[in-house]
């Protein structure tokens, strides 16, 4: 989820009223029911109440209101860095409110109430960060389609003809219907049960895909490349083609159509994530000529592969597949020493010869540069150094904490490989509690990053399936790290 | 905002919604009189300056009448666990 929009304000009472009523606005624009919308904007109003009156005491101080969005779900974050606070030591208390009109804490008790997830993050020295996300809905494919039951349709004939083109907002219902008569409730990305959530995504041009007709019209295919990175990079995370229709070529045809649009849209690689509950879909991807460049531990918890895997007894752990677009043969990287092999070896199977940099004395900036991004669902974040600063590890420590305590399984960190200091911080990190993961291509601002994770629930590596030769080396080097 | 004094009562009406702004000056206005009737048709919400200044009214012993509150003020209501004080049969006019 990038950032659709930021605002940077004044601890000024009168922008209260223009943010709420930006907000407002930008939530209806985002999918959200009015009545949500109201609610969100709520809520912004009470915190950025809150900000005006308190954090900057009687100093003048600015704060960033930041919106990100996607299918499911819309998320703001308001980042100051006033003086120190925590909501959870203002807690209201209604009997306090009615008998001595003391209400203190009230706007906090409401912002809980109107949104999904309120988040408190304590950054150190990098100032405080509160997160509302407000989850957007839809009508669900299923009560659109009362009287039907997901079931194998009649096989069709040998001569059957398929049209395959680019998916509009228009297909949004087709597709919804398609994911539901083929999976019935068990497929992972919820979103696509709601044609509503569909639509705006590819209104938005979150994502963009093909769909496949026969030559009746019937929609028996569809495969989807999502923008879910920061990056001109995407992501083939959405793919189906309903059971009678399989074993025709149709996904093969499919993905070499979406290639070629993504190569027009000017997208520099496509990745793949693969469970590895089993090696079915790394297996497809590498049919495709993916390479597995890095593992994700505990990436989400296995209810959300409701239907499935019911019995698998821990997180789900991925496997990222890469498939670069645009080639480059040679690039200078600056690779820590401890990885510097398995880097070398991964960047080759992408067509890369890269060079180790030679290091160089740090020049530090006073604060670091963090982006945060959690998923909330999937119970995972991931923190992504933009720049280095000489308060790295305080910031780190202070974020993990206040992740840990929101009860988040995993964090994953990502380093970029052109900056120095990714070469002499490995140690560092270490000891914060940080493991190998693996080199994520052109992941964010196209540039590459070596990710690092930090894992809080226990898992059985026997239970975690790779395919590739390479994803075996990564899972091997990351249990001899845990050990 | 809008407003007109006539005797012992005040109607406010609101252009946008009743925030920490809005609070202010309607607190400052609602000094000498004794009856308050404000009119919300045009808020999407009021938030809780707004709901503190409405209990500061009601527990002064003024009369406080809300013209077509928003839904979400009684939602608020409920968070806040103030239905004892703002009840809608005696606050909404």
């Amino acid at each position: 989820m990038d950032i659709d929009t930021q605002l940077t304000l004044k601890n000024k009472v009168s922008v209260i009223g223009s943010v709420t009523d930006f907000t407002y606005k930008w939530g209806m624009n985002a999918g959200l029911r009015e009545e949500d919308a109201v609610r969100l904007s709520l809520a912004v109003d009470e915190l950025v109440t809150d900000v005006v009156l308190f954090a900057f005491g009687d100093e003048e101080g600015r704060f960033d209101v930041s919106y990100r969005w996607s299918p499911s779900s819309v998320e703001i974050i308001v980042h100051e860095f006033g003086e120190p606070f925590d909501p959870e030591f203002h807690r209201y208390d209604p009997e306090r409110a009615l008998r001595e009109g003391n209400f203190e804490g009230a706007g906090f008790e409401v912002i809980r109430h109107l949104v999904d997830d309120f988040v408190f993050i304590n950054k150190g020295r990098g100032g405080k960060e509160f997160r509302l996300v407000k989850k957007t809905t839809g009508e669900h494919i299923a009560e659109m389609l009362v009287d039907e039951r997901p079931m194998p349709e009649a096989p069709p004939a040998r001569e059957t003809t398929y049209v395959i083109e680019p998916v509009h907002e228009e297909d949004a219902e087709d597709v919804a219907k398609l994911i539901y008569r083929t999976y019935g409730y068990t497929y992972v990305k919820e979103d696509l049960y709601f044609p509503k959530k569909i639509a705006l995504a590819l209104e938005r041009e979150e994502k963009f895909g093909v769909i496949t007709r026969t030559s009746e019209g019937e929609a028996v295919g569809y495969f989807a490349v999502l923008r879910t990175t920061d990056s001109r990079i995407g992501e083939v995370g959405e793919a189906v083609v309903a059971v009678p229709h399989r074993h025709r070529g149709i996904m093969t045809r499919m993905l070499r159509r979406l290639i070629e649009m993504s190569r027009e849209r000017g997208l520099l690689g496509l990745f793949g994530e693969a469970v590895t509950v089993h090696t079915i879909s790394q297996k497809a991807n590498a049919k495709f000529d993916m390479q597995s460049t890095a593992l994700l531990l505990a990436d989400f918890p296995t209810a959300k592969y409701k239907g499935l895997i019911e019995s698998y007894p821990q997180d789900v752990s991925i496997v990222i597949d890469f498939l670069p677009l645009h080639r480059i043969e040679t690039a200078g990287r600056y690779l820590p020493p401890a990885y510097r092999d398995i880097l070398t070896d991964l960047y080759r199977l992408l067509g890369i010869t890269v060079h180790d940099l030679p290091p160089e004395a740090p020049s530090l900036a006073e604060r670091s540069e963090i982006d945060l991004q959690i998923s909330y669902e999937y119970k995972h974040a991931v923190l992504v150094v933009r720049t280095y600063g000489e308060d790295l590890t305080d910031r780190l420590r202070h974020t993990l904490q206040s992740l840990r305590a929101e009860g988040l399984h995993a964090v994953y960190l990502d380093l970029p490989l052109d900056d120095p200091v990714t070469k002499t911080v490995v140690p560092d990190l270490h000891d914060c509690g940080f493991v190998f993961s693996g080199l994520m291509p052109l992941f964010h601002h196209e540039r590459d990053f070596l990710r690092l994770q930090k894992v809080y629930e226990r898992l059985d590596f026997d239970l975690i399936h790779v395919y590739s030769e390479s994803a075996h080396r990564i899972k091997d080097l990351i249990a001899r790290e845990l050990q | 905002m809008t407003y007109e004094k006539k005797g012992d009562t005040l109607h406010v009406t609101l252009h946008r919604d009743f925030n920490l702004l809005t609070a202010r000056k309607v607190r400052r206005l609602c000094r000498d009189v004794d009856v308050v009737r404000i009119d919300l048709s045009r808020s999407k919400f009021v938030d809780t300056e707004g709901i503190i200044v409405l209990y500061e009214l009601i527990q002064a012993g003024k009369k406080v009448r809300l013209i077509h509150p928003p839904p979400i003020f009684f939602e608020v209501v409920r968070i806040l666990g103030l239905e004892e004080i703002f009840r809608p049969e005696a606050l909404v006019a």
